[in-house]
């Protein structure tokens, strides 16, 4: 654990995996993801390309800068971003959700597919309770996981930090009682929760930050992950996932981009300046 | 401490109580409201939109009965029972109701993919700014914070106005963007009374697609008399509301 700032600053380019795969997918193709090689929100459509087998060009932005080209697709100059050529003129789309909604969509009436995949991350039409239990599901991740793993990340005293770490708990423990009720209800084969599960849209929103607790959150904060054999084979699920590990880079890039966060440096980013004021996250 | 359910009319009153009379019959679906929440406005204006049958439940969210919280751990409004599965989140809620009733006309949702994200991704600005926006310029104490929040609330407004495509948001059909914003443009006379807002001052664009939401068919008809939601905001005015999401507004937690 480290107890200094020593002034580290986020990455700029994708390593390990995640390198390979951004220059598997370095060509012009009619759907550019605009992403950052940090960013867990960009990690979240990453992996949902990937998945579902999309045809898809990666572009590494630097959103701190705002570049122009950003702006263009994202007036909050957020990434990530989804660029459509095949549109006249191109067509923008923000908000990890939406997008890999509209990812999803466009996947299950078989446009864009690179493969002769079928995968999908939802459930089908015909069952529309579970499609609604794995929105429950990721609605928890965007309410509870995601705000407290800046919050605890953020936090400087002791006791914020000790209040952090229960709260990252809590919401991973929201979302597993959410998992288990899907369970309860039968749907087995949806979400990696059960052993021969697939990877749903809820997975995909909460493996970026539980992904990062595993690095980050265990560099800065000591944070172990939650006992409980069904929880850590889930994790193993997540983590292991071709399509998820392939979006994801070296630890050190991570242990460096998020060193503003631990020690909450002053405009770190929208997100961190959101949970310092109370609002909601961008 | 103050109990605040014992003071919150019991039923709805005015065109929300017509109608709430024609729903209770029991069906496969059944909806558990508070007639007074935004956030129950919005499934209850879906169900109505799209002549989805249910049978309409009063409940207090602040007493909460056995067999609803039995459901509905969480013990939140809107919530449904349908053929026994119990669900809640009022936009997930929203989203279930195009899914499971696949035949009943409209849709809030169009069937273009893109034109399906462009409706979400507003309708996630009226959960991350809007609403909150509201509930802040509500609750603010003092004059200059109610002016700082109603300055946002209104940047908020604006920005929304500038992407109807009009008479509804994404045009002729009423949908998801409407249906998530419509309860607060009802209330937002609370604002107007006590915070200085109006309409007019968001712009011209908003003004008109206010009038829209506001005197939709299925916004009248969920909608109760003014005065019993005026006594319920005079809590949240004063910043003494206990509700779930007054609780989480004051904390800075997203809800």
């Amino acid at each position: 654990m480290s107890n200094k700032d020593s002034g580290r600053s986020y990455h700029l380019q994708c390593t390990g995996e995640a390198s390979a795969t951004a220059q598997a997918h370095s060509s012009p193709e009619s759907i550019t993801l605009f992403g950052s090689c940090f960013c867990p929100f960009v990690q979240r459509v990453w992996a949902a390309l990937e998945h579902l087998g999309i045809d898809y060009k990666y572009y590494e932005v630097d959103p701190y800068k705002k570049p122009a080209e950003l702006l263009d697709l994202s007036p909050k100059g957020l990434v990530p971003a989804l660029r459509l050529d095949y549109y006249d003129p191109p067509r923008a789309l923000n908000e990890s959700t939406v997008i890999v909604d509209f990812l999803e969509e466009l996947a299950t009436s078989n446009s864009r597919r690179s493969s002769h995949t079928t995968e999908s991350l939802f459930p089908p039409i015909s069952d529309p309770y579970a499609r609604a239990l794995i929105r429950l599901q990721a609605d928890s991740v965007n309410r509870s996981l995601v705000p407290a793993f800046y919050q605890y990340l953020q936090a400087q005293d002791e006791a914020k930090k000790v209040e952090g770490a229960k709260g990252f708990v809590d919401a991973i423990e929201g979302l597993v009682t959410l998992f288990k009720r899907a369970e309860r209800e039968g749907f087995a084969n949806y979400g990696l929760w059960h052993e021969r599960g697939s990877l749903s849209y809820a997975d995909v929103m909460a493996a970026p930050w539980l992904f990062r607790a595993t690095n980050v959150l265990k560099h800065y904060r000591g944070f172990v992950l939650p006992e409980g054999e069904q929880f850590r084979a889930y994790m193993d699920r997540v983590l292991s996932h071709p399509a998820f590990k392939r979006t994801c880079s070296t630890e050190q890039l991570y242990l460096d981009s998020y060193e503003r966060y631990a020690f909450n440096r002053p405009n770190t980013s929208q997100v961190a300046n959101a949970i310092n004021a109370g609002t909601a996250l961008p | 401490m103050s109990e605040p359910h014992a003071h919150i009319y019991p039923h709805a009153t005015g065109r929300a109580a017509t109608t709430v009379e024609q729903h209770q019959e029991p069906q496969d679906l059944v909806f558990y409201a508070g007639w007074f929440c935004p956030f129950v406005q919005r499934a209850w204006i879906a169900l109505e939109e799209r002549n989805i049958p249910y049978q309409y439940k009063e409940v207090n969210p602040y007493k909460k009965e056995k067999h609803f919280i039995d459901i509905n751990p969480k013990g939140l409004v809107p919530a449904i029972e349908y053929k026994g599965k119990a669900l809640y989140e009022s936009l997930i809620l929203l989203e279930f109701f195009e899914d499971a009733f696949p035949a009943h006309a409209p849709h809030l949702l169009p069937a273009d993919p893109l034109a399906r994200a462009h409706a979400r991704l507003w309708a996630d600005h009226v959960a991350k700014q809007v609403v909150p926006g509201f509930m802040r310029t509500v609750m603010a104490q003092g004059a200059a914070a109610q002016r700082a929040a109603l300055e946002e609330l209104c940047g908020a407004l604006r920005a929304l106005a500038d992407h109807v495509a009009g008479p509804y948001f994404l045009g002729e059909q009423f949908g998801l963007v409407d249906a998530a914003l419509a309860p607060w443009v009802g209330r937002d006379y609370i604002l107007a009374e006590n915070r200085g807002y109006s309409r007019g001052a968001v712009g011209a664009a908003w003004e008109a697609y206010a009038e829209k939401l506001e005197t939709r068919e299925s916004v009248v008809k969920t909608q109760s008399d003014k005065e019993h939601y005026t006594a319920i905001y005079a809590r949240y005015l004063r910043d003494e509301a206990q509700s779930e999401a007054a609780k989480a507004t004051r904390a800075g937690r997203p809800f």
